[in-house]
Order: C-alpha cells, then sequence, then structure tokens
C-alpha cells in the first residue's frame, strides 16, 4: 500500500458521513435536479452533505453529469448516417417487440424502468399488484392460523373439560376411599384401644401376681445353719435356704467312720418331736462322710435338732461328736 | 454567474424545437406513434450514445447499450405518467442499463477469476489480500498507533471550515476531479483548488508526524 493510499483509507475511515444512507439516496431525478442547478440552497446543502459520503450518490453524480454534459470538443460527433442506422436497427427490434406483446408476451419495461433497489417512491403498477397480492396472502393465512387457532383452542377446551371430569370422578372415589378408610380407622382403633385395656388389665393382674409372689419370697423359711462346724449331740442344727435353692446336702465327718457299718439320723422339732429318721446310711469316700439330702419341700420353716446314731444290728447308740457340712444347692 | 464562472455549463438545450411532452402524449394516444418516437430518438440519440461512450465501453457495446436503453424506452413510455419528468425517466433507464452491464460484467468476472493473494478483494478494502491477512495478527501497539493515526486525522478534519473539508474529502475519498467537485458543490474550479491547497497545508501541519506522504 503506498502511502497516497494508506492516507485515501485513513481519509475514508474517518469520513463522518460515510456509510449506507438507504431511503435517503438521491434518485435520478433529483440527481439531475442537483446537477442542473435547480433545487433550494436548503435542500443542495443536504444533498451535499451526502454525496460527501456516499460513494454510490457520487457514483449516480458522474453518470448525470456524462448523461448532460453536452458534447466536448475531443469527442467523436454523432453523425446522421450513425443516427439514421441505429433508428433502422431499432424500429426492427420495436416492431419485433410489438408482434411480441400482440401474441401476448409480456413486454420486457422492467429492464430499463425504475427497478433498482434504491427507488422506492415511484409505485408502478406491477408493484401495486404485487402489495394487492402480497396483502391478500397475507390476510388468507392470517385468516387461516385464526381458525387454526379457533380450532385448537376448541379442542384444548374440549380437552380440559374431559380431563376436568376424570379428575372430579376420581376425586369422588379418592372421599369414598378416605371415608372407607376413616371406618375402618376407627374400627382398628376401637379394637385396639380394647387390646391395650385388655393388656393392661392383665399388666395389673401379674403385678397383683408379682407382688403376690414378692410377698410369698418374703414369707420364705429360714434356716440357720453353721457350716462345717464341730457340733456336740444336742447341737442345734440351722439350715438356711436361698430363694432359689431346692435342697440341702448334709456330710456328716466321724473320726472312726467305719465304727459302725450303718448310722442313722434324727431330726426333731422345737417341741421335741421326731419329724424325720433317715437310716441306713453309709460311710461314703476316702472321708467316710455319711451324705444325707434334705428337700425344701419335706420341711417347715423353724430350728432342729439332729441325732446322729450308729447301728450295729439291732444296737443303735447315739453318737456324741461329729463334723458337719451343708452345701445348699 | 458568480461562483460558476469556471464551472461547466451542463443545463441541455432543446434545438429541435419540439414538445416531447405532446410527442409522448401523442405516443401514449396511439397517435403518429412512429413518427413521434422517431423525433424523440432522434432528439436524445447522441445524448445517450456519448453517456455510455464516456462510461468507456467499446463502439459496438455503446450502440447495443442504446439500442436496449431506446427499446426499453419504448416499451415503457406508456406507463410514463408523469410526461414532463421524460428525461430523468431516460436517464434512469440509460443508467440502469448501465448498471446491468457493469453487473454482468463483474458476475462473468467472478465465474472466471481466481483469486490472486495479490489482487483486491471484494470488501471494497483496498489493500492487497496479503497485506489484510498480515494485518489480522497486528500487534497491539501497531493498532493502538493507527487507532490513535486515525483519531487525530478526524480531528485535523473537524478544525477544517465545511467546505474546505468537503473539498478535501471529495477529492482524496472519491478521487473526482477538481472539475467535477467544482460542479457538485456549485463552486468554482479556482475555489476548489484554493480549498485543497489550504486543506493539504493544514492537514500536513497536523499530522506530517503520522503520514508520511500527505497529498490532497
Amino acid at each position: 500500500m503506498t502511502h497516497r493510499e494508506e492516507f485515501r483509507a485513513c481519509m475514508k475511515a474517518a469520513n463522518p458521513t460515510s456509510g449506507n444512507y438507504g431511503d435517503s439516496h438521491l434518485s435520478e431525478a433529483q440527481m439531475l435536479v442537483y446537477c442542473r442547478g435547480e433545487i433550494s440552497a436548503a435542500e443542495r446543502e443536504a444533498a451535499e452533505a451526502h454525496l460527501v459520503g456516499c460513494e454510490q450518490c457520487i457514483s449516480l453524480f458522474r453518470n448525470a453529469r456524462d448523461f448532460l454534459e453536452p458534447a466536448r470538443a475531443d469527442e467523436a460527433e454523432v453523425t446522421a448516417l450513425e443516427a439514421s442506422h441505429a433508428w433502422q436497427m431499432l424500429l426492427e427490434r420495436v416492431k419485433a417487440a410489438a408482434s411480441e406483446t400482440t401474441d401476448g408476451a409480456r413486454p420486457n419495461i422492467a429492464r430499463g424502468d425504475f427497478q433498482r433497489p434504491r427507488e422506492k417512491r415511484f409505485f408502478s403498477a406491477a408493484r401495486v399488484t404485487f402489495a394487492l397480492a402480497a396483502s391478500l396472502l397475507i390476510f388468507l393465512g392470517a385468516l387461516g392460523w385464526l381458525t387454526w387457532r379457533l380450532w385448537q383452542e376448541q379442542q384444548s377446551r374440549r380437552q380440559s373439560q374431559e380431563v376436568a371430569a376424570q379428575l372430579e370422578s376420581k376425586q369422588r372415589e379418592l372421599e369414598e376411599r378416605l371415608s372407607q378408610l376413616e371406618q375402618s380407622g376407627g374400627d382398628q382403633l376401637k379394637r385396639e384401644r380394647e387390646e391395650r385395656l385388655a393388656a393392661e388389665a392383665k399388666r395389673d393382674q401379674l403385678q397383683t401376681q408379682l407382688a403376690a409372689v414378692e410377698r410369698s419370697w418374703q414369707n420364705i423359711p429360714v434356716y440357720s445353719a453353721t457350716l462345717s462346724s464341730e457340733r456336740g449331740a444336742e447341737d442345734d442344727l440351722q439350715l438356711h435356704f436361698t430363694a432359689g435353692a431346692q435342697a440341702a446336702l448334709l456330710r456328716l465327718f466321724r473320726n472312726k467312720p467305719y465304727e459302725f457299718p450303718e448310722y442313722a439320723i434324727e431330726l426333731f422339732d422345737q417341741r421335741g418331736e421326731l419329724v424325720r429318721e433317715i437310716s441306713g446310711l453309709r460311710p461314703t469316700g476316702d472321708d467316710g462322710a455319711l451324705s444325707v439330702l434334705l428337700h425344701r419341700a419335706t420341711l417347715n420353716a423353724g430350728k432342729y435338732k439332729l441325732r446322729l446314731f450308729g447301728q450295729q444290728g439291732q444296737a443303735k447308740k447315739q453318737l456324741g461328736e461329729y463334723g458337719l457340712s451343708v452345701t445348699v444347692r | 454567474m458568480g461562483a460558476l464562472d469556471d464551472a461547466v455549463i451542463i443545463a441541455l438545450v432543446d434545438s429541435t424545437g419540439g414538445d416531447p411532452v405532446e410527442s409522448i402524449r401523442e405516443i401514449k394516444q396511439g397517435l403518429n406513434v412512429e413518427d413521434n418516437f422517431h423525433w424523440l430518438f432522434e432528439r436524445h440519440y447522441a445524448q445517450i450514445l456519448r453517456f455510455f461512450r464516456r462510461k468507456g465501453f467499446d463502439p459496438e457495446d455503446c450502440s447495443d447499450l442504446t439500442q436496449e436503453t431506446f427499446v426499453s424506452v419504448y416499451r415503457g413510455l406508456k406507463d410514463l405518467r408523469q410526461e414532463e419528468q421524460f428525461e430523468s425517466w431516460l436517464f434512469a433507464i440509460a443508467h440502469n442499463v448501465w448498471c446491468d452491464m457493469i453487473e454482468s460484467r463483474n458476475a462473468q468476472k467472478r465465474s472466471a477469476t481466481v483469486l490472486s493473494l495479490e489482487a483486491e478483494g471484494e470488501t471494497g478494502d483496498q489493500r492487497p489480500l496479503v497485506a489484510r491477512i498480515a494485518d489480522r495478527g497486528a500487534d497491539p501497539l501497531t493498532v493502538a498507533l493507527e487507532k490513535e493515526k486515525l483519531e487525530k486525522l478526524r480531528e485535523a478534519l473537524q478544525h477544517l471550515p465545511q467546505q474546505m473539508r468537503r473539498c478535501a474529502q471529495l477529492r482524496v475519498v472519491h478521487d473526482l476531479s477538481y472539475l467535477e467537485i467544482a460542479v457538485l458543490m456549485g463552486i468554482s474550479v479556482n475555489t476548489v483548488k484554493a480549498h485543497l491547497h489550504q486543506a493539504q497545508k493544514a492537514l500536513r501541519a497536523q499530522l506530517s508526524s503520522y503520514f508520511e506522504e500527505l497529498e490532497v
């Protein structure tokens, strides 16, 4: 790019009035009037301001000058012969065109007429026809669209009504189900309440029983016993049964356990009456202990006296000294 | 004529003595169509032919385009409502014929030309394509300098008197001749020259550090 071209490009870019002016372009007629100077000062100023920035109108200006300027001295003259020859040719073409027109062909006027986009002020018959046709088409289109919209609205309204009816019936059905559920729920509630009352009564009963048991536990007999102690023949025996114990194992030890082949014990209550007699006891084990099992159920609460006898045949001898251990089970 | 002393007088002088409006009305009424149209043809043939010649077409094309213009005139004359606007209408037709021809030639060129990297594109950018592609990667400093240069130029232009500024813009941007500028602005060629000289001087004084060659 040369410096001049660069300056030109910058001037073009800096031109504040350059750009697209749309309908404000000058028409051919306006340009001719402008070039002839048959224009007011204000119009001239407006046209000039536009021309400075509009390449299209500058081109039209040049064409208008070329159209209006008379023959210059350096231009070749148009001779009469040339004009006559041109007229003959034109006449032939025009006649041919006229015959085409009479044959029904549409004359091609459009090419030379005011049909460039920049010319928008002239309303030709073709344009009016086109505009009317376009308007009719738009009207028909709008009518069709409106009809279609109405039909669509009717359809949608009908669908809405159907949906509403379905929803209503569904609501009724749900209400019925709800009332049934409420009724059955009431019954169930009643049953549950009754069951709860029964359970509470049972609980009270059980509590009563428990209280009775607890009271009975308080009445469990207490047996005094001194475990594994050396006792004399007249010593008291106290057995104490714990809550879960069912029996007590008594083991009696003697220094000479095999002095007698068999032994017997007698238990006396506090009144001195014999409440239990166990005979035929034999020493067992290494220590020769005599084992006696006393069941809780067979004894009442209280104090008992225990007497040990050695037996040999029919002879029976009370023994004074022995050891005793009690194991409660 | 005051300021227009140096400008070319371009008013069309009707030397044929007839009345084009009357002829057109008769043609529209179907009266003496050929004679009246012949009269209109003779009256404007040289003007239209000159118009196309000045556009730089070869003689054969000029003849064809002139024919094309008058055929369109003949066909459209019946629909012309403002007979007194005939000359403007004729110019519009000739201008459209010229535009069609230019478009047709451009279309032919587009379909036949392979784009060269050195050729000018269609974007209106005057620079070669290579330069434009290179510019896409321009560094921010260059961009900022270009922006500053443009701003300075805008400022300098704003400081010029309106008529002087317009003369400079028409000359530099649109490449109009002194005479064209004079006709366009309704001033004399000498005034245009003076304006351009003053504009160049003023712009150089303010922008010499930005533009190496500043010629208006």
